[in-house]
């Protein structure tokens, strides 16, 4: 009787060793993933996509305020040969 | 880095879960069955093993509530929650979370009333017995409900 309880005693505590050794890999594989405290999930972006529309980008248009430097950078003295 | 990051990301069950999923499933199940043989342990009048065992498992759990279902919880169910409410794929998942909120707080209750002295007397249980079968009971349709949201998550979508 009394070595019945005992085994039974030590499979909890194996069980629940089991259980803390497979919490513990769990965490020493994804520690550098969890979000630190006050971090917005990466996700959220994807989820709230409607929330985050920019104003889309024609191709060949070009933005006026970065039409000055293209130009200068095209006469710059010391790449001329 | 993580120091374990040789492990693959993919799962080891054979789905289509990640690794974490899978790791969440098998250590939700183990401590299911420590959950049941600790019960035995109180039938044994074995009430300390009993109490370290039951207080334990709460504690890992609450630690896997934190890191992997919660964060799920929250990425893939909480945004479409009220949109979506019809699909299995959620359906599962919130009522799987209200039980499993319900359980662990019934749990975290118990386990401060049977092993501190912080509570008041009128807020502490009267009938034990009662309290803590209720609670095993919960947990396994706690249990039942996990399994049943990774079916529909990571099986269900694929058959």
């Amino acid at each position: 009787m009394y070595n019945k309880v005992r085994m039974l005693e030590l499979t909890v505590y194996g069980l629940v060793g089991l259980a803390a050794i497979l919490v513990v890999a769990f965490i020493l594989r994804y520690d550098d993933e969890f979000p630190s405290a006050g971090e917005t999930f990466q996700f959220n972006l994807i989820n709230n996509a409607d929330l985050n529309d920019s104003k889309s980008i024609e191709p060949g248009m070009g933005i006026a305020q970065f039409r000055g430097t293209v130009v200068k950078r095209e006469s710059w003295p010391y790449l001329a040969p | 880095m993580s120091v374990l990051a040789f492990i693959p990301v993919k799962g080891f069950l054979g789905t289509g879960a990640t690794f974490g999923a899978d790791l969440n499933l098998v250590v939700q199940l183990v401590m299911g069955a420590a959950l049941i043989a600790g019960a035995l342990l109180a039938k044994k009048r074995r009430y300390k093993a009993h109490g370290i065992c039951q207080t334990a498992v709460l504690l890992l759990n609450l630690l896997m509530i934190g890191l992997v279902m919660w964060p799920s919880f929250q990425q893939q169910v909480k945004p479409a929650l009220s949109k979506v409410l019809h699909k299995w794929y959620y359906e599962a998942a919130a009522i799987h979370a209200v039980l499993g909120i319900a359980a662990e707080l019934l749990g975290l209750y118990i386990v401060t009333v049977a092993g501190t002295n912080v509570l008041p007397q009128w807020l502490r249980l009267k009938n034990w017995k009662l309290w803590m079968r209720t609670e095993l009971v919960l947990w396994t349709i706690v249990l039942a409900s996990g399994v049943g949201t990774y079916y529909a998550w990571y099986l269900a979508p694929f058959r």
